[in-house]
């Protein structure tokens, strides 16, 4: 079990996209969304803001189905990460993941994601509206959902174009 | 530059007529002294154009222009600059609009793009590692938010700014929109793109932008997230935008009957009360890519004829404002319409809401009769004729011609006098009311190329801040004890700070960083100058950065000297010297100073643009910039040009 986790309220998050930018600043001391391992959407794609990242599963099954053991966990952290050196690319990591949020970086090849920054995650930092927060995972968080939740579910239309879109 | 730390280091031109492109790397020299978007724009403007030329000619070109602060970590920095010949009023001017494709174009590659040329066919323009131009005779026709999802969905992600039928008909009052929410370009820049043939620009890439010192970088970065953070009005800003404003607005800011009277403060919080808007129309709020202070909407009609209309407005002060309370139509879903259809047509609401309000009063008056407006009564129109009017604008058809270019020569194609009931400046929409509050904004609409521009905005905007306040704010931005001095030593002169304010926006154009007051506020040019500094390695101190947004300036007005423009256009509005009847009962709205201590005269006003000219170092009696001032700027070319032309 995690110990402190990532997690964003979903009615302070406006998708900015610095999440983005401060993920691929602080992993490659550039700016460039393509090499962040956090994703921001919003309208059109979503039809309220939202990050997405790595949940750091439990059972993770990018884990179990790397070939070269490139992805394991870091018992610091708790996040699962990735040895550079060891990925050969192959994207079978990407393919199993439920929620898609394992990508290959552009210019070098090898598969990126989450590792929670060493137990500092930068696009926490930030984060202007305060909507990404790194919390400990004993003090849920499921009430920002349930109430969110909610509130999109009262209004149909809006799920409706959610399913659309998505 | 050896490496192109900020910039992607790229200029492009690009031919319609040939197809030919050009690439160009960004002259070091260049970046040092006018960094980057509104700055180089005009310099580009300058170098590569000829005067006297027709604005919807292929000579005319369209500058597009990001910044080294495109696409970075330094929040609310996706602004897109757009320079060109615009029609109305045919001087040289920025036009600047959000959404993502500032960004769009750091990633595709790219700093500055000129267009230039004319297209055989339409087409539109896709800018990736490679320009090309593409066929887009099936998009030709169709309104502009269709045009920017079916480009949306071919290249994803990307930036997008389109056109609609109103630009591809050469329409004056039109404008482009960049990805549905950020408009620019109001007085034709959407005609301009139309007469080109071109009805959309798409940047797409992934490229990364370097950064010269990522430790000092992030160190500035750090502090100012957080305070931004902890910014208590953020959350306000971002429910309700410009809106937030309202209470300034509410107070005799909101004329109607083609500016002769005003609102009462009752009847607006009756009818616009934003907690209405908040709860039954607006859905979402949609930001600019890498801003928190999220302004623009996404709104929806649930119930009513209009049910199920969807749509992004960049805030919704423009439903209320500028067709709501202006042309008294109370119920929020025709507003919405109004704005809805204006966007998709790719026309400036503001400036069709003018029109169409200026119509109406002619029509009251008996100069315009049914047999002018092809049989549509405006004594006092349904909103079933307010769109028809807006349908024939778009289309210059019939009533439609004639109203097509804007307001000035809306009057001058009617005669019979109308001319006097023009309300406008420069022959574009003016929108703040020198009678309710002469602040730097206020009078800035009578010396920016293009009417009103947020340019010389800043903490003046509402009123009654104190002195204390301003000089704390202009030391923020770089003025000197000795111009402190002059701009208070009578009073407040708001000509004197309105050169101050254009400085620092001329700056925040160039860099960029938006202009809005919310986030602007967080800066000040030690800031500025260490982001800059650190991102692209580029040595400027804070005086050299603020001296590059005075170079900016200066070269736009040479390069509407060069036109033939001068003192003799800065013109204050007539109707601002005529006393009118406050909405609240307050009684008579003089043109007043901003502490509304003293009435200003015809005379009074005049000194104010002395002022300012003194102020730039410019002629007093021409407004041109002196060859001294343009000396000492470095701008030793435009100089010697300005001197052959002036034979001075």
């Amino acid at each position: 079990m995690l110990e402190k986790i990532l997690v964003v309220e979903p009615d302070k998050c406006v998708a900015c996209r610095n999440c983005e930018l401060a993920c691929s600043f602080k992993h490659g001391g550039e700016f460039n969304p393509m090499r962040s391992r956090i994703r921001s959407f919003n309208y059109p794609v979503t039809p309220f803001p939202i990050s997405i990242t790595c949940l750091q599963c439990e059972d993770a099954v990018c884990e179990g189905i790397c070939p070269t053991w490139a992805i394991f966990r870091d018992l610091a952290t708790g996040a699962i990460v990735i040895d550079k050196e060891r990925c050969e690319g192959c994207e079978m990591c990407m393919q199993v993941c439920p929620f898609g949020n394992i990508r290959l970086d552009p210019l070098e090849d090898v598969a990126i994601k989450c590792d929670l920054c060493g137990g500092d995650p930068e696009c926490v930092k930030f984060c202007i509206t305060g909507a990404l927060q790194y919390v400990e995972a004993k003090d849920s968080v499921r009430f920002w959902w349930r109430d969110f939740v909610e509130k999109v579910q009262t209004n149909k239309e809006n799920l409706l174009v959610a399913k659309e879109r998505l | 530059m050896k490496d192109p730390c900020g910039y992607a280091d790229n200029i492009c031109t690009i031919n319609l007529t040939t197809g030919e492109v050009i690439r160009e790397k960004l002259d070091d020299d260049l970046a040092r002294e006018l960094i980057g978007g509104f700055g180089i724009n005009n310099y580009l403007a300058w170098e590569r154009f000829p005067s006297n030329l027709d604005p919807l000619s292929p000579e005319n070109g369209i500058i597009l222009g990001a910044g080294p602060f495109s696409g970075t970590l330094v929040p609310s920095n996706s602004r897109i600059m757009a320079t060109t010949k615009f029609p109305v009023p045919g001087q040289w001017a920025s036009a600047s609009g959000g959404g993502n494709l500032a960004y769009a174009l750091k990633q595709a590659g790219y700093d500055h793009v000129i267009i230039t040329g004319k297209a055989e066919r339409p087409v539109y323009l896709r800018l990736a590692e490679e320009v090309e131009i593409l066929p887009a005779e099936d998009l030709w026709g169709r309104d502009l938010y269709e045009t920017t999802e079916v480009l949306w969905r071919l290249y994803s992600p990307s930036g997008v700014m389109a056109i609609g039928p109103a630009g591809e008909n050469l329409v004056k009052t039109s404008l482009t929109i960049v990805d549905k929410v950020g408009s620019l370009g109001k007085g034709g820049l959407g005609a301009v793109m139309g007469s080109k043939n071109l009805k959309a620009i798409v940047a797409t890439g992934a490229r990364s932008i370097k950064v010269y010192d990522p430790t000092r970088f992030r160190k500035v970065l750090e502090p100012l997230v957080q305070r931004m953070r902890e910014d208590h009005i953020r959350e306000w800003w971002t429910r309700e935008g410009h809106m937030t404003g309202w209470f300034v607005y509410v107070n005799n800011r909101v004329p109607y009957a083609n500016w002769s009277k005003y609102h009462t403060a009752e009847k607006l919080e009756k009818l616009y009360d934003p907690d209405f808007y908040l709860k039954k129309v607006k859905k979402a709020s949609v930001s600019c890519m890498g801003c928190a202070y999220a302004d623009k909407h996404k709104i929806e009609i649930s119930e009513g004829p209009y049910a199920g209309l969807s749509t992004v407005i960049s805030h919704y002060l423009g439903p209320v404002l500028y067709v709501g309370a202006r042309l008294d139509i109370a119920d929020y879903a025709e507003q919405i319409k109004f704005c809805d259809m204006c966007n998709r047509y790719g026309l400036d609401q503001q400036a069709v809401g003018g029109l169409i309000n200026f119509a109406i009063h002619l029509y009251q008056e008996g100069i315009l009769t049914r047999a002018d407006t092809d049989g549509l009564d405006l004594s006092s129109p349904k909103f079933e004729t307010v769109q028809k009017l807006i349908e024939k604008i778009a289309f210059r058809e019939g009533f439609g011609e004639v109203l097509a270019d804007g307001v000035l020569s809306a009057a001058r194609k009617i005669g019979g006098g109308a001319e006097d009931y023009a309300v406008h400046s420069k022959g574009l929409e003016f929108l703040i009311d020198g009678r309710c509050i002469l602040n730097p904004e206020a009078f800035g609409q009578v010396i920016n190329p293009r009417g009103h521009q947020i340019a010389t905005e800043s903490i003046t905007m509402g009123p009654g801040t104190t002195p204390e306040a301003i000089r704390r704010f202009n030391q923020r931005i770089g003025v000197t004890p000795q111009a402190q001095e002059r701009i208070f030593a009578d009073g407040f002169d708001v000509a004197r700070e309105a050169r101050y304010v254009e400085d620092w926006w001329a700056l925040a154009s160039s860099l960029p960083v938006c202009f809005i007051h919310p986030v602007i506020r967080f800066f000040n040019l030690e800031i500025m100058s260490e982001l800059y500094v650190s991102l692209t390695g580029i040595d400027l101190s804070p005086q050299e950065l603020i001296r590059t947004g005075e170079r900016g300036v200066n070269l736009q007005r040479a390069l509407n000297v060069r036109e033939g423009f001068s003192r003799h256009e800065d013109v204050f509005p007539e109707v601002w010297f005529q006393p009118l009847p406050a909405g609240d009962g307050s009684g008579i709205l003089k043109l007043m100073d901003y502490y509304k201590t003293r009435e200003l005269s015809r005379e009074d006003v005049q000194k104010l643009l002395d002022n300012y000219y003194q102020e730039r170092g410019w002629e007093v009696d021409s407004g041109i910039p002196s060859e001294e001032k343009l000396q000492e700027l470095g701008l030793h070319q435009v100089s010697a040009a300005l001197n052959k032309i002036l034979t001075r």
